[in-house]
C-alpha cells in the first residue's frame, strides 16, 4: 500500500511520541535541535508528508532566521513574510491558533503554495498550520505541514498540533534565553580576559576555556603584567564557580590583584596584600591563584602560591616534573596570613612552564593526583617545542573536544633569549 | 539529617559527617549545616570525609570558609586521595595531626 494512501490516521504511539518530545524539548536548549526535533515530531505524528518550522530571531524582522523542515527541501519553503503569516497572526489573535484547509485547491484565486508558505514546487492541498507565540503573547514563529491529497487532516490533527506547537514555544523561548545569556556571557568574557602581548626574549601562551555546556564564562583568568624593570608578572588564578557571577567576581579580584603586584612585586606579598584587599573589602569566597615573577636578565622565575595547584614544569633536556610543596592556603577565606613563601626557578632558555587552574585535572571518577601524573605523562611525549604548541596540545589531547565540568586557564611561558634589565644589576644565572 | 551530612553536637564539640559528593550542588546544604552548628555553640568541630566520594573546588570552599569560623575545625577520616587534594591546594592543616587526636 503507498504511503499516501494510507488513512489519515493517528500513528499508534502518538501519545508516547508527543511526551517524548516534551522531554527533549525542554531539556534541549540549542535552537537548531530544539527546531528539528519539533518539526519531525510533528510530521511524524500528523501524517504529513512536508512539515515546516519558521523561527523569527528578531520580531521586528521581516523575515524568519531560522527555518527546520521535515520532508521537504529547503527550496520548497519560502521564509519571507508574506500575505499568509498576516492571516496566521490574526487568526491567532482572534482565538484560533490554527488554520486548516482541506483542499488548497479549492481556495478562490491565489498562488496557494506560497501563500501557505510552501511553494509551488511542492504542492499542497492539504494543508494545516499554527503560529508559535512566546510567553508573552509574541509570535516567534510558524508550524506549517502539508500533503499532497486533500482531506488528510482532521480536527483531531489541529488539537494534536496545538499539542506540538505548545511545546515548541517552551523550547523556542528557552533556546532564544539561553543564546542571549551565552551572548552576553561571551562579550563580557573577552572583555575580562586580556590580551597578552609580545614580550622580548619570552614567549608566552595563553588560553581559557570554558566549562562545557554552560555560559561561556567562568572565575578563571590568565594575566602578564610587564613591569617598569623588564621583568613580567604572570598569574593564573581561579574565583570558584563557572557561570557570569564568576565572571564579574573574577574581574574585579584580577583587577585587585595587578593593583597590588605592580606595588608589591614580590609575589608572595602581592598575594598577601590581595587577601588583606578582599578581606578589607568584605569581599569572602574561595580564591586561588600562582603569582610568578620571571625576569628575562637571567630566565630566573619565581613562584609563590596560594591555594593553587603546582605548575608542570617542562625542562628543554629532560623529564617534565611538578614544581614540588604544597602551597600556602587559599585566598579569600581568613586562612592566609603571611605571604606564601616563594620558590625560585633557574630556567635554561628553551624550557617551559605551564601554569594552569584545577579545571584541567579536576574529574570527578579520577584522584586529582593521577590525573596530574597523567598530565606529566601525556607533556613528556609530545613533541612540540614551544609554549603555543604546548597549550594547544595539552588541550586538545588532555581536556579533549566536549571540555570538562569546569572552566580552564593556562599560561605557558618559555625563554628565548636573555634581555638586559632596565636599570638593575641582573642577579646573573646560578649554576 | 540531611541527603549530604549528619551533625551531631555534645557541649563544645561538633562531629559533621558527610557523604557522597562534595560539589556546587551540595555546597547549600553544608553551608547550612555548619550554620546549625554554630547555632549550637560549637566551637570545636570534626568534619568526617570518611564516606566522600569527590569534592571539588566549592566543596573545599566551604571547609575553608568554616574553618575560619570556628576556634578549630579539623578534616578527619579523609580518603586518601582527598588528603592529598587539601594538602595540594594549602588546606593541609585543616587535617587532624596525630598528636591531635584525643
Amino acid at each position: 500500500m503507498a504511503t499516501d494512501e494510507r488513512p489519515a490516521g493517528l500513528p499508534a504511539d502518538a501519545l508516547r511520541t508527543l511526551v517524548d518530545l516534551g522531554r527533549l524539548v525542554v531539556s534541549e536548549l540549542d535552537l537548531e535541535r530544539v527546531m528539528q526535533v519539533v518539526v519531525d515530531a510533528a510530521r511524524e505524528l500528523t501524517g504529513a508528508t512536508a512539515a515546516a518550522l519558521l523561527y523569527r530571531a528578531d520580531p521586528a524582522g521581516r523575515a524568519f532566521t531560522h527555518v527546520a523542515l521535515s520532508g521537504v527541501a529547503r527550496a520548497t519553503v519560502d521564509p519571507t513574510a508574506s500575505a499568509w503569516w498576516e492571516e496566521m497572526t490574526s487568526s491567532a489573535s482572534n482565538g484560533r491558533p490554527t488554520i486548516r484547509h482541506d483542499d488548497l485547491d479549492a481556495l478562490p484565486g491565489s498562488a496557494l503554495g506560497v501563500l501557505a508558505g510552501f511553494t509551488a514546487e511542492h504542492p499542497v492541498r492539504s494543508y494545516l498550520a499554527a503560529t508559535v507565540t512566546g510567553p508573552d503573547g509574541d509570535p516567534l514563529g510558524a508550524l506549517l505541514l502539508g500533503h499532497p491529497k486533500p482531506g488528510r487532516f482532521e480536527v483531531r490533527h489541529e488539537l494534536l498540533l496545538e499539542g506540538i506547537v505548545g511545546y515548541a514555544s517552551i523550547g523556542l523561548a528557552n533556546a532564544r534565553e539561553h543564546r542571549a545569556v551565552r551572548d552576553i556571557a561571551h562579550t563580557l568574557q573577552r572583555a575580562l580576559l586580556p590580551t597578552v602581548g609580545f614580550h622580548e626574549g619570552v614567549e608566552v601562551a595563553v588560553r581559557y576555556r570554558p566549562a562545557a555546556r554552560r555560559a561561556q564564562v567562568g572565575g578563571d583568568w590568565y594575566d602578564a603584567l610587564r613591569l617598569a624593570d623588564g621583568r613580567l608578572a604572570l598569574t593564573v588564578g581561579d574565583v570558584a564557580g563557572h557561570d557570569v557571577l564568576a565572571a564579574a567576581r573574577m574581574g574585579t579580584v584580577r583587577n585587585a590583584l595587578s593593583v597590588h603586584v605592580l606595588r608589591e612585586v614580590d609575589p608572595g606579598r602581592s598575594l598577601l596584600a590581595l587577601e588583606e584587599h578582599l578581606a578589607a573589602t568584605g569581599q569572602r569566597g574561595f580564591v586561588t591563584a600562582v603569582q610568578a615573577l620571571f625576569d628575562p636578565a637571567d630566565a630566573s622565575l619565581e613562584i609563590a602560591r596560594a591555594g593553587h595547584l603546582a605548575p608542570l614544569v617542562v625542562p628543554a633536556v629532560g623529564a617534565p616534573y611538578f614544581l614540588d610543596g604544597d602551597p600556602a592556603p587559599p585566598i579569600g577565606v581568613g586562612l592566609l596570613r603571611r605571604p606564601p613563601d616563594a620558590v625560585r626557578l633557574q630556567l635554561a632558555l628553551g624550557d617551559r612552564v605551564l601554569f594552569f587552574t584545577d579545571g584541567l585535572v579536576e574529574q570527578r571518577r579520577t584522584p586529582t593526583d593521577v590525573r596530574m601524573a597523567r598530565l606529566r605523562e601525556l607533556v613528556r611525549t609530545l613533541p612540540t617545542t614551544t609554549a603555543e604548541g604546548l597549550c594547544d596540545d595539552v588541550l586538545a589531547r588532555f581536556v579533549g573536544a566536549d571540555g570538562g565540568d569546569d572552566d580552564v586557564a593556562m599560561l605557558a611561558i618559555r625563554p628565548l633569549n636573555l634581555v638586559p634589565g632596565r636599570g638593575r644589576v641582573s642577579t646573573g644565572a646560578q649554576a | 539529617m540531611t541527603a549530604v551530612g549528619d551533625l551531631d553536637v555534645s557541649g563544645a564539640l561538633g562531629r559533621l559527617v558527610l557523604r557522597g559528593d562534595i560539589d556546587l550542588l551540595v555546597v547549600p546544604e553544608v553551608q547550612a549545616a555548619v550554620q546549625r552548628a554554630k547555632d549550637q555553640h560549637v566551637t570545636s568541630l570534626e568534619v568526617d570525609l570518611a564516606l566522600v566520594d569527590f569534592i571539588d573546588s566549592s566543596g573545599l570552599g566551604v571547609l575553608a570558609q568554616a574553618s575560619s569560623e570556628f576556634e578549630r575545625l579539623r578534616v578527619v577520616d579523609a580518603p586518601i586521595s582527598i588528603v592529598r587534594i587539601l594538602e595540594m591546594t594549602g588546606l593541609g592543616d585543616l587535617l587532624l595531626r596525630s598528636d591531635e587526636a584525643g
